[in-house]
Order: structure tokens, then sequence, then C-alpha cells
């Protein structure tokens, strides 16, 4: 019994709150006719709807290949890039400052355009995952090959290594874990990337949420799509994470 | 690939293309052959003929020197970023010391620790229409959505620089005779600053990435307004012009700050 | 006639627990007696575990203990106060402040105005020999300079007592032999009591009026001896056959209680 005392002495202020804020949207969206606020319990009787109605299968498998597709672009481009900096000075100099502010910057704002070229299609995910997720690859590839000790690369060209046998058993090896430091952190942003994406396109491709109201969904139905998105995320992340430390234990 | 030899050492082909970029000017050079590689390579990928297509840079600088002669661009900007500002602000003077008293009062830190985790966690774009409903299409609702993106940012990174102070440094006060308040100005905070620094770095990034979204999805007179007007009107050239002028502007300001915590952290560098 | 005045410290038997109420109730220190009478230089060493810096810190007054007495100039200690003052081993210098703010630290927490902060520390930096780094950052200097500010910040507030804590660990061996012979060069000028916590047997002979030994587990005193060698000393001391074979005497005691623990393990 007092592992449970515990579990609700640590959870327990949270929890409290957390019922607070349930009851507050329930009494709230009940009491006040804002068509924009309606009350937890039919927001969560959209989301049963749409489940039960089958109306969100396709669409989710939509994002999750264009998710994957994304990906797999991202690491690719990515890494080739990322290893070329890594390996030379020269590539570094000239490319670094676009993978940098790549990173840094709200590449987001990149989604208007990618509706305006590609509509609204995969094309335009697929463009925003690798927007938001090749230049983190890039940057912990091109980590992963400066890590290797020159020491044992120098001991290898002493033993007649080429190029190629030294990247294969030398840098590889070392760089493992920082590849899939990247892999880890390109699938979450990629995540990222989609969801807010989706959001974005699903705002803005309609012409924004003011003409949403009352044509193709009622409010309530909206916020089942939003709290839909929301588990998705929380699930893909989840999975994420699940991956890479079965991944990271098997290195070990 | 020339073999170059080393001093006493062993015999290491090195790329030639290497040695351009040891000198200041040489680093230079390669740079800007990059951009002039690159922007070549926009004109060419572009297309002019067809409205909806790729712009190429040349159209697309047009388009820029379009929205910048008639003062466009720099009205929209300057509204976008007072949103980004007022966001900055809240996000500062509200997360910092609710940071630091998360790190210090056990309770308060079981309270606000999994709100924070699951801002962290879900994409707060999912947010957006439970802000307008309750904020309206306002300025308020915009700022709203920039301090969600990134006041997490701020408190966690805070309330684990106020953790990680040198527990040795507090024991040195105390025998001192500081009092605990004394304590927390003049040793805590000064400690701390360098790993707040971070945190106002990283919950920078995910702000810039707020205003953004802010500014698509809660129109008002900013960018994004300026932004659905020319989507109505099938202009992709000035929309692409404007992003990358948005996309510079996160580049420039994330530079800012990250020199502003260069220079804050100086004494913690060895 | 010479009035009778209260050691600088007096600890009867003193007894630490560690560990929860509710949990296994370890001993960390028992029943140790222990006196550094007015102007005594006094070290306290003895195998990692103990407690001898546990001791410090509560005479120190920012550790509590379970049973005993510990008294300071007469006065039971109840928390830090003005008369004592502490080095540390880590140096626990603040690395955004300059050499001299870190002197006059102790004074500013006391509420002295910068100007007269700053006379003081100038003067106790030109005493350590470090006059000319004022300005200088933590990081700008070597460990044996970091301890000499750290020394000086001790001094700055004219404390009575000084508590050092394996203040030269850190610190390579032989900065370390000039650090003791400055050490005891400025401690000569003052009537400062110190007590001295060291895992060095010369270090602790050298500078020492008393040395005490403790075993661990429970922290106890086994043995305390009197050095009886003269004022001032030198490095030619150092070479003095008394000085080695009470340095020997203290290692073999040492040694055997350390062994002891190994064949018990």
């Amino acid at each position: 019994m007092g592992w449970l005392s515990s579990l609700a002495y640590r959870n327990g202020p949270f929890l409290l709150s957390l019922a607070a804020l349930a009851l507050l949207w329930e009494v709230v969206g009940r009491s006040i006719d804002l068509i924009t606020l309606p009350p937890l319990s039919a927001v969560l009787a959209a989301f049963y709807d749409l489940w039960a109605s089958g109306a969100v299968t396709a669409p989710l498998l939509d994002s999750t290949l264009a998710l994957l597709y994304g990906l797999v672009l991202s690491l690719a481009f990515g890494s080739l890039i990322g290893i070329g900096m890594g390996l030379s000075r020269f590539v570094d100099v000239a490319l670094g400052p676009y993978v940098k502010a790549g990173l840094s910057a709200p590449m987001i704002a990149f989604v208007p355009v990618f509706l305006m070229i590609f509509g609204i299609g995969p094309a335009t995910r697929i463009a925003t995952v690798v927007a938001f997720s090749v230049f983190i690859v890039a940057t912990n590839a091109a980590t992963a090959m400066r890590a290797s000790d020159p020491r044992l690369i120098e001991m290898a060209h002493s033993f007649g290594a080429s190029r190629w046998a030294i990247f294969r058993d030398v840098r590889l090896p070392a760089g493992a874990p920082y590849f899939l430091a990247g892999l880890r952190l390109g699938v979450a942003r990629g995540v990222k990337g989609l969801i807010n994406g989706e959001v974005l396109i699903a705002i803005i491709g309609l012409g924004g949420l003011v003409k949403k109201y009352g044509t193709v969904f009622s409010m309530d139905q909206l916020y089942a799509v939003i709290l839909l998105i929301v588990v998705y995320a929380a699930i893909a992340v989840g999975l994420v994470s699940a991956v890479s430390r079965l991944l990271v234990a098997e290195e070990k | 690939m020339a073999a170059d030899k080393v001093k006493g050492g062993a015999e290491r082909p090195r790329w030639s293309l290497d040695r351009l970029v040891e000198t200041g000017l040489g680093r230079t050079l390669v740079r800007i052959a990059a951009l002039l590689t690159l922007i070549g390579a926009w004109q060419l990928a572009g297309n002019d003929t067809i409205g909806l297509l790729f712009p190429t840079f040349g159209r697309t600088l047009v388009a820029f020197w379009g929205l910048v002669s008639d003062g466009t661009l720099q009205v929209a900007l300057l509204v976008t970023n007072q949103t980004l500002l007022a966001g900055i602000i809240v996000m500062l003077v509200v997360g910092i010391p609710v940071g630091i008293m998360t790190a210090r009062v056990s309770v308060l830190d079981r309270i606000v620790t999994p709100y924070i985790t699951f801002l962290v966690a879900i994409p707060v774009i999912a947010l957006i229409p439970v802000i307008q409903a309750i904020l309206g299409l306002t300025f308020a609702a915009r700022v709203t959505v920039v301090v969600l993106f990134g006041i997490p940012y701020v408190i966690i990174n805070t309330a684990v620089a106020v953790r990680r102070v040198d527990p040795v440094l507090t024991e040195m006060a105390t025998s001192f005779g500081a009092s605990r308040l004394v304590i927390l100005r003049d040793v805590v905070l000064p400690a701390a600053v360098p790993g707040i620094m971070a945190g106002i770095r990283i919950a920078l990034g995910q702000a810039l990435i707020g205003m953004v979204v802010a500014e698509l999805t809660i129109v008002g007179a900013g960018i994004g307004s300026l932004i659905a007007d020319l989507q109505g009107r099938f202009r992709v050239a000035p929309v692409l012009a404007i992003a990358v002028t948005i996309v510079l502007e996160g580049v420039l300001l994330m530079t800012i700050v990250e020199w502003i915590e260069r220079r804050l952290g100086r004494w913690s560098q060895s | 006639m010479t009035e009778t005045q209260a050691p600088a410290i007096s600890i009867s038997n003193l007894t630490k627990f560690y560990g929860s109420p509710k949990g296994r109730r370890m001993k960390a220190l028992e029943n140790v007696t222990l006196t550094v009478g007015r102007g005594e230089f006094v070290s306290i060493i003895g195998p990692s575990g103990c407690g001898k810096t546990t001791m410090l810190k509560m005479v120190g007054g920012i550790l509590g203990w379970d049973e005993g007495s510990i008294e300071v100039l007469g006065k039971p200690v109840t928390g830090p106060g003005p008369e004592r003052a502490t080095v540390f081993q880590s140096f626990a210098l603040l690395p955004w402040m300059t050499v001299i703010d870190n002197v006059s630290f102790g004074l500013k927490v006391r509420g002295m105005a910068k100007p007269e902060r700053y006379a003081v520390a100038r003067k106790l930096l030109a005493s350590v020999g470090l006059a000319d780094f004022e300005t200088s950052y933590p990081r700008q200097l070597s460990g044996g300079m970091q301890q000499r500010v750290g020394l000086a910040r001790a001094l700055a507030v004219s404390p009575q007592l000084l508590l050092m804590d394996e203040p030269f660990s850190a610190i390579d061996a032989q900065t370390r032999l000039i650090l003791q012979t400055d050490l005891l060069d400025i401690w000569s000028k003052t009537d400062l009591s110190v007590l001295f916590i060291t895992h060095a047997m010369d270090e602790a002979v050298f500078l020492s009026d008393k040395v005490v030994i403790m075993g661990a587990r429970p922290g106890h005193v086994t043995d305390i001896i009197d050095v009886d060698l003269p004022r001032p000393r030198t490095e030619e001391t150092r070479r003095d056959p008394p000085f080695v074979e009470l340095t020997g005497f203290v290692w073999d005691r040492l040694r055997g209680m350390i062994q002891q623990d190994e064949r018990a393990a």
C-alpha cells in the first residue's frame, strides 16, 4: 500500500489540477453558448464517432506514408551532406552556414510556399517533413564523422588502408552513436514537421479557420480531429523513443 | 588528391581543396562561391514561365523589391515582430521565476512539470483553435501562441540550471553567514545564467516557429495577412520572398542570442 | 595572572548518525572528544570515511549532530558565525567574479561598503602575494593561486578560528610545499587558531602543534600526537630526524588502520 500512497502523493497535485481544468471546460462549454467552445463531453463523443466511422484511417495512412518518404529523403540527403561536411573542411565552410541556418530558423515559413507550388497533396507534406528534419540529420552526421580519433586513422593509414576501408572500419563505428542520435532527432523533428504541416495545411489550405466554422466541420468535430492529431503525435513520438532505445540497447 | 608529407608523421593524403579554407581569405572566397553557386542553381531550377511553379532567384528578387519599395513588407514585419517581442517578454518575465521556483519548491515542481512535459510533447499548433475560441482573432491570442511554444524551454532549462549550481558554492556562502535570499541573488542566480541563456536560445527558436504559425492561423495585420492575400492572388514569388526574409530574420536573431549567450557565459568556459 | 580563556574548539562526546531516522542508523562519528587551544594549529588526519570533513562542517555550523557538544570560544555552535572562516578543498571561488571581489565576498555579505572592503582585500592580496592579480578571474589562475585567494577571503573577515578542509589536496606536490610554508608564515603573524584536515602525514606534522589521528567505521579518535618541533618551521625542518620520525610514526598508525580495513573487507 505504501507505493500507492507515494504515487498519489507525487501525482496528486497535478491530477487534481487536471480534473479541475476538465471540469471547467465542461461547465464553461455548457453555460456559454459559444459555437467555438463546445463542452468536453461533446468533443469526446465526436472523437468516438470519428474512430467508429473509419473516416480517419485513410488520411492517417496517407500522412504516415508522407512522413516515411520524407524521413527517408532526409536521412539520405542529410547523411550525404553531413558526411561531406565532417570529412572535408572545404565542404564544411561552404555548406555549414546553410545547414546551421536551416537548423535554427523557422522552416515552417515555407509551408505556404510548398502549398502554393505542390497543392494539397502528399508532396507538400513530404517537403515539410524534409525541411524540418534534414538539417539536424546533417549536423549529427557531420559530428559523427568528426568523432573518430585521428590517431586511429593515422594508424590505419600506416598499415596501408584505403580511404574507403578507413571510412568503413574506423569512422563508421566511431560515429555510430551520433548517427543514431541524428536519426532519433531527425524522426522526432520529422513528426513535428508532419503534424505542424498537416494542421497548418488544413487551416490555411481551406482558407483559414474563420471560413471553416459551420461549413465543413462543426466545432466539436474539429476539436475531435485536433485531439486525434495530438494522440497521433504522442504515439508516434512514443514509438520513436521506444524503437531508438531498442536500437541503442542492441548497439551495446 | 595530393599526398602531403607531414614533418615526422605518417604520410596522409589530404583533400587538396581543404587547403583553400585554411586562411581567412580562402574561407571568405569559398563562402562567396558557395552562395553564388546556390543562387545559380536556384535560378536554373526555377521556372519563370508558368506562374505557380517554383520561381527563379531573379523573379523572387523582383518580387521582394516590389514588396519593399512600397513599404508593405516592412509594415507587416513590424506588426509581426511586435507579437514576437511581446511573447519573448512574457516568456522571460513568467518563465524564469517559475523555473527558479520549480527548482526550489517541491510541490510546485510536481504541479508544473506535467504541464510542461505536455506542452513539449504535443504539437502546440493543435491548441490553436482552443486559443482562438477563448481569445478571438487578437494580438493576445497570437502572443499566447508564441508563449506556449517557447516557455516550456525557459522553465525547464532555468530549473535545471538552478539545480546544477555547485553545492560547494552555496556551502561557502552559508559559511560566511549569507542568508538564503543573499545566496539566491549572489550565488545561485549568477551561477545559473549560462544555463538560463541556453534555455532562452532554444526557446527563441521555438518562439519564432510559434510566431509564424500564429501569423498564418490567427490572421492579423502582419505577414500572415500579407501571405493570405498573395495566396489568394496566386503569387508564389512574393510569398517565397517573404519566407526567405523570415528565415533570414530568424538566423539573425539566433545569431544575436548566441553571441549574448557566449559573452554572458564566458566565465564558465575553461 | 593569565585569565583562563575558553579553548578555540571544545568537542565533547560527539556522536553523529547517517541515514534517515527510520532507516538503518549507521554511526558516522562516535564519542569524539577533541580540543583546540587558543592560537593552536591542530591537524586531523585519517583514512577516507573517518568523518574528518563532517567534523569540520559541524564546527563550522553548517551541519548538525546527534549527541554531545561543540563549543567554539566558549559558546555552543548553533550556526555559522563571524569568528570562524573556512577554506575549501575545491577553492569554492565564484567564477564570475574577479579576484578582489572574491576576496571581499565575506565582507560584502556582512554589509561592509565597497571602498572599505576593497581596502581590506588589497592588503590581504598583498600578504598572499597576489597584489597584481586583483582584476583577474579565477579561471586565469593556477590552482595554488586560487587557493591563496581562498585563504585571503577567509582572512578578510578577521576570524579567530580558521577551518581548513584539505585545502592543498587539489594542488600539485611542489606548489603544495610552498603553500605550507606560506601558510605558517601568515599564521605566525596572527593569533588565529587553526583546525586543518589533511590526508598527507608530512603536511600534518610540518604544520601543526598537534596531530589527531582518526579511524573509520565509525569515526573515532585513535591518537593525539604532540608535535614538539621548534618554530619557525622551514625547509630544513623537513630533513630533521625528529620530523622524519614523527611522520613515520603517523604513517605507521595510518597504514595499520588501512591494512586492517582491507583484511576485514
